[in-house]
């Protein structure tokens, strides 16, 4: 039986499609993150919306961004996490935005009813129309598209909507208990090359290494960054506490990342992740970005430019 | 009695006498007696003159000696080389009493004379038998013990004996109706000419009938076709397919009219409709799935099924609940005596089943099969071979109870169950790109079968059945939730009487009755999993939201149904009707809200299915055939659902219409043709709208169509071999809303050909091969992205519904089996090829992150499955 067995295993081995792309490699411009301050915000709000966008060459300037609000709510059948009329240079549902980045963005103050737990108008004789659902974490979320380098990018902000089907004493205890989130904080990009000691890089600040090392990197963030909060849980219909998990993305535009993606979840509570980094074998200049998201839409990012000897 | 014989009649002739010694001149010796031929010895008749009826005389010279033996013979006056050899070489072997010369015996030459005639030998003897014969079984050839094998016209008949033969005394020349029959295989009937003297030894191949009804009239053992468009597998014969391991359900996926199923899945999609709509009956009970996750293996072991048969669509009253095909499952009559069964092992599993008759009228079968590929495969180093082909652990058992009380009744209970167990799990440095995945899901039957023959020559069936179907699956894409229970317990009822009323009609009527109590709960996306209509990129996380929900929901239904089935001449025509009304009953006409109270709702809703299956023999090697039928087929449970369905929607609807020709080209070798168009009507689909009401995200939108046609040319088991050909070109298609574009169905497959046979090289030995081409999948092209900074993942931007397809499928299996007979025992090695050419067949689109390129996944290369089987 070990012989047909083992021609299984190589059978089976085959079936892995072999895609040589790699996520952290920013070989075209692209938008790498896009942060709203504040990080949720209630309907009529204003928030900044600022894009960071970057290319082989290194950050693009994003001051030619065009925002666009997208009124559209997604229909069952859109794929993805936008209505396709949200995809249109024009038309029905897309309100202009401003152009640059940073940017000032008001809500709509209907955006509970489009987007999150309010039930959405209905015409005169229609049955009441079914709210959006939320996300994992409990939130709704206003699409802005933004455009200025590469494919165009959803700015989801993190919109702060009543429960929608909770009980009276539950929707009260949430709105005791809940706090919107806020971004979280990146701190000093802890390095290390090929073992030495660590150093701590500010956002910016540059890092200097020889062509072909191995360079150790490791993301840091406050303490708080990951924040506790209350969810109203679907299946029990009772509140229940949560901590967010971190995400933290790397881009860079030449050399090797061993991940495009590291972090902790919800029941870690380190405040770092690593990744390694092998530096490009011939001397010139990269980048290097670390994008840091919660699990609720906060963001954070940084950038250092590398100098390769 | 008087009888024909082949003895010659032998004229002796001496024609004078001469001595061989030297005569005294002086005193010559005189013959004082003549030879007298005591010892006659008849010559061989030449075959071929005695069959053209030539008589013939030869004259022979025999030379005799003293001692009365024959020395040297010449031909003297020849009637052809034959005749003259056997007349000699009888002569050789006579022995004389000597010629006597003066009283001594004396050595003379004679002349004489054989005569070469055919005369009627009247002979009386006792009475003898002058019919006889063995029955046995049609495909295994085995002898068949106590059927009756009955002369209906002089109301005589006899039972056969443990080797399966009969015989009657004296039967009067002249023909004779012939009936044979026993309460579990095909009653025969045919007409035998008795000669006079002649005693008639035959053999009869007869099989088990359909356990859903008798058989009435069948000429020779061929079955009556209860479909107009139906393929009709044996297990012998199915065992031998290559690709199925022996596993006779899975030969289903090979028949005409079926689409490929991808890898990984065991789908049945028959005539362009979607999996679920085909439903599959054992014995006439509904089963929830006819193979183990990823359609490795069936649920039910082979060694239980008889056979299986394949309508893809315009099936007659007797079923319903169904847009699609029907897959009906017959159980074997187990061994009437003594202790059989199996035990088996290949790279997926192990097998074993038991049987035993404690006596005459009772007997019993267990069997049971239980999976290891999944720990063999790590065990033996592939540890994430799971991460890309998903290999569920399964086991499956069945138990029958049979009893024949009567001669006239049979009663089988019958338990079967099946469990598919699925865990795997990706780990990640990134919290979102965590997978884990767990399915569990499987069945239980208990049913009992009550088969009577009355008196008035009607026959009847009751089938009640219990049995629950669970499936409880839980996906976790990083954080987000995904999970879907669903659990069914349900009560059947199948009934079903028929009798011959006439000459020329044969009516029938039964109750198929089903009551199913779900219990559900799902927890995640709105579309998640993918439904028919989603466009979708293979291993995409699910978008959007995350909701809950826990609804019951009581789907019953009767369908009352009637057949008659008319014979006008050449012409065959089966009208029939069903009517089932059903009820649809449910907690939750909408989400919940608060502390606001549940409001149900109950719905009755009516189906009226007319039927029509006609057949025109135009002769005795070509029939034309003509099916049409109106189906109903009610919603699925998941989708009643008041957060992520649509607790409003009723029955869906189809009708089937087909028309097509067999031609019989040899006995053994059919070709058979068929053309056929199914509308399908109020289909559910996702609701387009942005806004869609509350309880309604699924509608009553879509519609349907598949159109195409079918060709089999099968050659069926003689001389060792089988195979066929098959070949279906097919075109499905949706539309999922009024507005919406007619699009290829997500499993149409335009062109599906199958070529396989097998062969017994004797010795044991059999080799088979497989060969198949399918049309690749439709998929929809992704023609940009954008990217989802919140997920830090691009989404794609797809392009036209289903307007690509993945490239063709192709593959050859092989399959070589050694058969090894050691006393009352065998042994079956068998050896199962796939994919013998080693082609990278593809099997999904896969893309780059930010959908710029993209490849395919491919299925099995080359695989060897190597299977042991002891029978005894």
């Amino acid at each position: 039986m070990r012989a047909p067995a083992l021609i299984a295993i190589l059978a089976l081995a085959g079936c892995k499609a072999e895609l040589d792309t790699h996520p952290w490699l920013v070989d075209s411009p692209r938008v790498l993150a896009v942060r709203s301050t504040p990080a949720e915000a209630a309907p009529g709000q204003l928030v900044t919306l600022e894009v960071l966008a970057a290319g082989p060459g290194g950050p693009i300037d994003p001051s030619g961004a065009v925002w666009v609000l997208c009124l559209v709510p997604r229909a069952p059948t859109d794929p993805g996490v936008v209505s396709e009329a949200c995809l249109l240079p024009a038309g029905e549902g897309l309100l202009p935005a401003g152009a640059g980045s940073p940017v000032d963005v008001a809500l709509p103050y209907d955006a509970c009813a489009r987007f999150g737990s309010d039930v959405p108008p209905a015409s005169p004789g229609e049955p009441p129309g079914r709210p959006a659902d939320p996300d994992e974490t409990g939130g709704y979320y206003q699409p802005v598209r933004v455009a200025v380098a590469g494919d165009p990018a959803f700015a989801l902000v993190r919109t702060t909507c009543n429960l929608g089907s909770a009980s009276v004493e539950v929707a009260a205890e949430f709105l005791e208990r809940y706090h919107a989130n806020q971004n979280p904080q990146l701190l000093p990009l802890i390095v290390s090359v090929g073992g030495g000691t660590p150093n701590a890089l500010g956002s910016e600040q540059p890092l200097e290494v020889n062509a072909g090392a191995a360079v150790h990197l490791e993301a840091s963030w406050s303490a708080d960054s990951a924040e506790a909060y209350v969810q109203y849980d679907l299946v029990s219909r009772l509140i229940v506490d949560r901590r967010e998990s971190i995400r933290v993305s790397w881009f860079v535009t030449a050399g090797e990342l061993g991940l495009e993606r590291s972090g902790r979840t919800e029941d870690d509570p380190a405040t770092t992740a690593g990744n390694e980094y092998t530096t490009p074998g011939l001397a010139g200049a990269a980048d290097l970005w670390l994008v840091l998201r919660d699990s609720r839409g906060g963001v954070a990012y940084q950038h250092h430019p590398i100098a390769i000897r | 009695m008087r009888r024909l014989t082949p003895a010659a009649a032998v004229l002796l002739v001496l024609f004078g006498t001469r001595a061989v010694a030297s005569p005294d001149p002086d005193g010559a010796p005189k013959l004082s007696r003549a030879p007298k031929l005591v010892t006659f010895v008849e010559a061989e008749y030449p075959p071929e003159e005695k069959a053209a009826g030539v008589t013939a005389q030869v004259v022979l010279s025999i030379e005799i000696a003293a001692d009365g033996t024959v020395g040297n013979v010449e031909v003297v006056e020849g009637a052809g080389t034959d005749f003259d050899a056997a007349a000699a070489a009888a002569v050789r072997r006579f022995v004389f009493e000597p010629a006597e010369f003066d009283g001594r015996p004396t050595p003379v030459k004679i002349t004489f004379r054989y005569a070469f005639t055919i005369k009627e030998e009247v002979v009386k003897l006792a009475p003898q038998v002058n019919l006889e014969g063995t029955v046995l079984e049609r495909f295994k050839k085995v002898p068949m013990s106590g059927v009756t094998v009955g002369i209906k016209d002089l109301d005589v008949s006899a039972v056969t004996g443990a080797d399966g033969t009969f015989g009657f005394l004296d039967v009067p020349p002249g023909e004779h109706e012939i009936e044979i029959s026993a309460p579990r295989l095909v009653t025969v009937r045919t007409t035998e000419t008795v000669s006079k003297d002649v005693k008639k030894t035959l053999r009869y191949f007869v099989e088990e009938r359909d356990a859903a009804v008798d058989e009435e009239v069948v000429v020779r053992a061929a079955r009556v076709k209860k479909e107009t468009v139906e393929t009709r597998i044996v297990t012998e014969e199915a065992r031998r397919v290559p690709g199925t391991q022996g596993d006779t359900l899975k030969v289903v996926q090979n028949l005409p009219g079926v689409a490929r199923s991808s890898l990984g899945s065991g789908a049945l999609v028959v005539w362009g409709s979607a999996p679920r709509d085909t439903r599959v009956a054992i014995d006439g009970v509904d089963l929830p799935a006819l193979y183990h996750g990823g359609g490795l293996r069936s649920t039910v072991s082979s060694d239980l099924v008889r056979s299986i048969d394949l309508a893809p669509g315009s099936y007659n009253a007797e079923y319903g609940r169904g847009l699609g095909g029907l897959v009906r499952v017959e159980l074997r009559e187990l061994p009437p005596e003594g202790l059989h069964g199996y035990a088996a092992a290949d790279t997926y599993d192990a097998s074993a089943m038991l049987t035993s008759a404690p006596s005459e009228r009772v007997r019993l079968a267990v069997a049971g099969r239980y999976s290891y590929l999944d720990r063999l495969l790590p065990a033996l180093g592939q540890k994430d071979v799971n991460d890309v082909v998903p290999i569920p652990r399964y086991y499956d058992y069945q138990a029958r109870l049979s009893v024949v009380p009567s001669k006239d009744e049979d009663l089988s209970l019958v338990l079967l169950g099946s469990d598919d167990r699925l865990r795997r799990t990706v780990t990640s440095d990134d919290p979102s790109a965590a997978r884990s995945q767990s399915v569990a899901s499987g069945y239980r039957r208990v049913f009992l079968r009550w088969n009577r023959i009355l008196s008035d020559g009607s026959s009847f069936f009751l089938v009640p059945s219990i049995g629950d179907d669970f499936s409880r699956s839980t996906f976790a894409y990083g954080d987000v939730p995904l999970r879907l229970d669903v659990m069914a317990r349900r009560l059947g009822l199948r009934a079903g009487w028929r009798r011959r009323a006439a000459a020329w009609v044969t009516v029938s009527a039964g109750v198929d009755a089903q009551a199913v109590n779900y219990a559900l709960t799902r927890v995640g996306s709105l579309v998640f999993p993918a439904r028919e209509g989603d466009r979708v990129v293979f291993g995409q996380p699910p978008a959007g939201g995350v909701n809950s929900d826990h609804w019951r929901v009581m789907i019953a239904s009767a369908g009352l149904h009637g057949i008659a089935e008319l014979t006008l001449g050449p012409l065959s025509v089966s009208p029939g009707l069903r009517l089932e009304p059903y009820v649809i009953d449910g907690d939750r006409a909408f989400p919940p809200v608060g502390e606001t109270p549940k409001r149900g709702y109950t719905r009755i809703e009516l189906a009226v299915e007319p039927r029509l299956q006609a057949a025109l023999a135009m002769g005795p090697r070509l029939t034309l055939t003509l099916g049409a039928g109106l189906y109903h087929q009610p919603p699925d449970p998941e989708d009643l659902s008041s957060v992520f369905g649509n607790p409003e929607l009723g029955l869906s609807s189809a009708w089937h219409a087909s028309a097509g020709a067999a031609i019989k080209l040899t006995g053994t070798l059919v070709l058979e043709t068929t053309g056929f168009y199914k509308g399908l009507d109020d289909l559910v689909s996702r609701s387009a709208s942005p806004t869609p009401p509350l309880a309604g995200a699924l509608v009553h939108d879509a519609v349907g169509r598949s159109y195409g046609g079918q060709v089999l040319v099968r050659q069926q088991l003689v001389r060792g071999f089988f195979g066929w050909v098959s070949y279906s070109w097919i075109r499905a298609e949706r539309r999922d809303h009024p507005s919406y574009g007619w699009r290829p169905f997500d499993y149409d497959q335009t062109h599906v050909l199958s070529l396989l046979g097998s062969y017994e090289l004797g010795r044991g030995w059999e080799v088979g091969g497989r060969f198949r081409f399918a049309t690749g999948a439709p998929r929809t092209p992704v023609v940009g992205a954008y990217y989802d900074p919140r997920d830090d993942l691009y989404q794609p931007i797809f392009g036209v519904h289903n307007s690509t397809r993945v490239p063709p499928f192709a593959s050859l299996d092989v399959r070589v089996q050694r058969t090894v007979v050691i006393s009352r025992t065998k042994l079956l090695l068998s050896l199962d090829v796939q994919n013998v050419t080693n082609r990278k067949n593809p099997e999904e689109v896969v893309y780059s992150y930010d959908f710029r390129s993209r490849a395919y996944i491919t299925g099995l290369p080359a695989l060897a499955l190597l299977g042991a089987r002891l029978e005894f």
